[in-house]
């Protein structure tokens, strides 16, 4: 089986163009070892974050953020019996 | 609206970044809001890096986080750290965004309006600073050639095909030097003893 170790740095910089992209995704499906290596490659991507100037977030963003977690509750909706008049 | 959640002291201190986020798939609130407290100030810096804006950084943080919510359950342990698949979502849809909205990225990058309130949580500003230098370092060492397609492609979003018309070299050059310098990164990294690809511990330094 070819291996696609150069394709797997591309992929985790998601820089790959979509035939290329394809590839890695097919090889990646079926190859323990390349799925390892992409593990490592993400993770040194991912430690170039850190490497950015940090910058705090504005504070409504976390509001904004666990507001996903938010249970979903079936709230009345406000205006609804008008807007939808009972005969 | 509920409240919001606070983690308290405690319950949540002692857990790996892996048990946050399976407790995340069970639908904790709690742990949901402390990886956000500890990665969603990484995040929102590198989003605002790549994307240059600081509403288009919030979207693109608020759906990775909307992701971590709604993909933790499903999120396999063998697959890497926690930490490392936020900030690849982030990157990944930071970068989309830049490529959809074709904003030009090699503007300078002091139109990024310095931070008003730059305290990360006091729990990583020492071992933030010792990354970042180090990270700093790593990039520095790499051969100009390889640190210019890391940087183009990393933080600018471009394609290894924009890259090979931008740099006036075959694609195949652009595939090799990426290799070539993401391998140099990893032994940078773990020559100073950092091992991105462990949990990088970032609630007790």
């Amino acid at each position: 089986m070819e291996h696609v170790d150069e394709l797997i740095a591309g992929h985790a910089l998601r820089a790959l163009s979509s035939e290329d992209e394809e590839r890695v995704v097919v090889h990646l499906a079926e190859c323990e070892q390349c799925r390892r290596k992409l593990r490592e490659t993400e993770a040194v991507a991912a430690s170039l974050a850190y490497g950015v100037p940090q910058v705090a977030p504005p504070p409504e963003l976390r509001s904004r953020v666990l507001a996903i977690s938010e249970p979903v509750v079936a709230a009345p909706v406000a205006g609804a019996s008008s807007a939808r008049p009972q005969r | 609206m509920t409240p919001e959640p606070d983690h308290k002291e405690g319950r949540l201190e002692h857990l790996s970044d892996h048990g946050l986020l399976a407790l995340v798939g069970r639908g904790d609130r709690e742990a949901f809001a402390r990886l956000y407290d500890m990665y969603g100030g990484a995040a929102y810096s590198l989003a605002l890096r790549i994307v240059r804006d600081r509403d288009l950084a919030a979207d693109v943080v608020q759906n990775a986080f909307l992701a971590v919510w709604t993909q933790a359950r499903t999120f396999d342990s063998s697959r890497g750290q926690p930490s490392t698949w936020i900030l690849t979502m982030t990157h990944h849809k930071a970068v989309d965004i830049v490529r959809r909205e074709e904003r030009r990225r090699t503007e300078p990058l002091d139109d990024v309006p310095a931070a008003a309130d730059p305290e990360p949580a006091v729990e990583h500003q020492a071992w933030l600073g010792v990354a970042r230098e180090q990270i700093a370092v790593a990039l520095a060492r790499l051969p100009d050639p390889h640190r210019e397609v890391i940087e183009l492609a990393y933080f600018a979003g471009y394609t290894q095909s924009e890259l090979a018309e931008r740099l006036a070299v075959p694609i195949g050059t652009v595939k090799s030097r990426t290799f070539a310098a993401m391998n140099a990164l990893r032994d940078a990294l773990a020559a100073v003893g950092m091992r991105p690809e462990d949990e990088w511990n970032t609630s007790t330094s």
